[in-house]
């Protein structure tokens, strides 16, 4: 179970790393032509591939075609097929009794170690915050001058904002800046604001909150320490937490004049000359911080019309919706290549785990898993899920028994000998192959749990007429 | 110079007398000017004593029997030291917290944002 739900992340981490970095790759263009916010929230959107199975909704496509067309599937009543003959008939050569290795290597504690990143990961950043916020409220002071509190109200009725939002002053604090998740508190550095600017502040930090960037940035928290192991999560994080900001002054901006523009720019600059140290840089003159510094001024002195535009509108809704679909595309088809989970429609999940079959050693190459055929289950006399899959080559079908959340391949055609058997407590399996020189080798195993451990191996020869033991 | 560190409440307040009385200062002085809610012991006082000498924020020298304490820092100093702080502490809480700071400066210098400035206004 957990090893499958770390495979789908493994699937998801990819996923979005290449639709990352594809959207990184058309970002020359996409700067030039597109709002902020379009990159803010595209890049968000992206970043929830981390977290939802988007892929999933391509499956219910394909189930409900499934039911439509596959009524037909109604599984032959085969009261013979789960009779296992007795394994010590007298027709039965014990050849070898040998036992095998489960899996050359074993991987079972990698979901486990992956949890206890994310355990770590999400512990680090509640002490964090704890920390933070004992910190932070041990030197800031509830400000209520009025000068304050009217101009605050103010601008919450302009960007329609009803919830209190609390204000602090801080002699420690260079820069506005807005705290918390459930409960907004606008922090001010302590010092004398002309009333524009405390607007230019408030409009900011007020924008934040409306436009619920607090919560998406705990959203992202949260997906970067499922992913933590993904280097491209956090990346991604940054760029998007650089976009929230320009979007933020995007928004804040777009109904200002130049001039005023000019001053917001102003206040922005004089903040943050406030809190920075004297020291020069032998190093680099231009930093990346500061390109980055520049680029968000240029924007927001050049952010015009034309970006709100009907055609930009479509070609920005098209791009968006190609790389969710080639996303969710490429990760179906990754998640159902690897054969991980299936859905039954009778409501269970089977995983059609392939290295059963290998395990089992049944026509392991061509026994391909047909998910549509796969999803028909059937409920029989015997009170137990079958689920039917069908070899592409010899257009044969297998019949799997369902145990719960894994299915067991249980017969092969009809009357072949060839196929695996299982018996009632799904505790014993006799795999039956048939050799070119016209015997069947058949081996026992004992499973063990839902992890197909093969823990003991019995093999014997059947003589050619077995399949009459079979059906017997 | 040793590194600072930052405070706690009960020794910013001991802090806040030693500075403003602008001369080196007893125990016994301290304890007779705190405020009347505190009724600190004068074991108490001498550990926070002892905590702001170890943390490199005063230091004493012994006349007679008494200790005196004067200040290695300033007030504005410190103040300067926990401004620093604060911006640390917001910095790294817009990377792993709950906050949308205005700006960052991250690694930017003065110089870095006279230079953003001055192209500002000329455009």
């Amino acid at each position: 179970m957990l090893i499958n739900l770390y495979n789908q992340l493994f699937v998801m981490s990819v996923v979005a790393g290449g639709l990352y970095l594809i959207l990184k790759l058309l970002s020359g263009l996409t700067m030039k032509c597109f709002a902020l916010s379009w990159h803010y929230y595209t890049y968000t959107g992206i970043y929830m591939f981390l977290l939802l199975p988007y892929h999933k909704l391509l499956a219910l496509f394909r189930l409900n075609f499934n039911q439509n067309a596959g009524n037909g599937l109604v599984l032959p009543t085969l009261p013979s097929i789960l009779k296992l003959p007795s394994p010590s008939s007298n027709d039965l050569e014990t050849v070898a009794d040998k036992t095998e290795g489960v899996l050359s290597l074993n991987f079972d504690f990698l979901p486990y170690l992956l949890m206890a990143g994310t355990v770590i990961f999400i512990a680090g950043i509640i002490i964090q915050n704890i920390k933070l916020y004992r910190r932070i409220f041990s030197v800031c002071r509830l400000a209520d001058e009025a000068q304050f509190k009217g101009i605050l109200s103010k601008c919450k009725h302009e960007i329609g904002i009803s919830k209190e939002v609390l204000l602090y002053t801080s002699p420690y604090a260079r820069t506005p800046f807005l705290y918390g998740v459930l409960k907004p508190r606008i922090v001010l550095p302590d010092i004398e604001f002309t009333t524009e600017e405390l607007q230019h502040m408030f409009y900011h930090e007020l924008t934040h909150w409306k436009r619920h960037d607090p919560w998406l940035k705990f959203l992202m928290l949260l997906v970067n320490a499922i992913h933590w192991f993904n280097p491209l999560a956090y990346i991604a994080r940054y760029d998007i937490e650089r976009f929230c900001e320009l979007s933020c002054d995007e928004n804040v901006t777009t109904s200002m004049n130049t001039e005023e523009r000019r001053r917001y720019c102003e206040l922005m600059l004089s903040v943050l000359w406030n809190i920075t140290d004297h020291n020069v840089k032998l190093l680099s003159a231009f930093s990346d911080k500061r390109k980055q510094l520049e680029r968000r001024i240029d924007m927001i002195m050049k952010i015009e019309g034309l970006k709100n535009k009907k055609w930009v509108h479509i070609i920005a809704i098209t791009i968006v919706l190609s790389l969710v679909l080639t996303g969710a595309v490429v990760a179906y088809a990754v998640s159902d290549n690897g054969g991980q989970t299936n859905t039954v429609n009778s409501g269970g999940v089977i995983a059609s785990d392939p290295a059963l079959v290998t395990e089992f050693g049944i026509n392991a190459s061509d026994l391909k898993f047909i998910p549509a055929e796969a999803f028909s289950s059937d409920k029989r006399k015997d009170n137990k899920s079958y689920a039917k899959i069908r070899n592409l080559d010899s257009n044969l079908e297998t019949y799997a028994l369902i145990f719960g959340d894994h299915f067991i391949a249980a017969q092969v055609g009809d009357k072949l000998p060839t196929g695996v058997y299982v018996n009632e407590d799904g505790d014993e399996a006799y795999v039956f192959d048939k050799k070119a020189d016209g015997n069947t080798v058949m081996t026992k195993y004992k499973i063990d749990g839902n992890k197909y451990k093969v823990t003991d191996t019995q093999k014997r020869i059947l003589k050619d007429d077995s399949k009459d033991t079979l059906s017997n | 110079m040793k590194k600072m560190q930052r405070i706690s409440d009960a020794e910013k307040q001991i802090m806040e007398f030693i500075w403003a009385a602008g001369h080196p200062v007893t125990t016994s002085e301290i304890i007779r000017h705190l405020p009347e809610e505190k009724s600190w012991k004068q074991n108490t006082v001498v550990t926070f004593l002892a905590r702001l000498i170890e943390k490199g924020i005063i230091k004493a020298t012994r006349v007679g029997k008494a200790n005196h304490y004067e200040p290695c820092v300033t007030e504005q100093e410190y103040r300067n030291f926990e401004t620093k702080q604060f911006i640390k502490d917001v910095h790294r809480g817009s990377i792993f917290g709950f906050i949308s700071a205005l700006c960052d400066n991250g690694d930017l210098t003065k110089e870095d944002i006279e230079a953003i400035m001055k192209r500002l206004k000329e455009r």
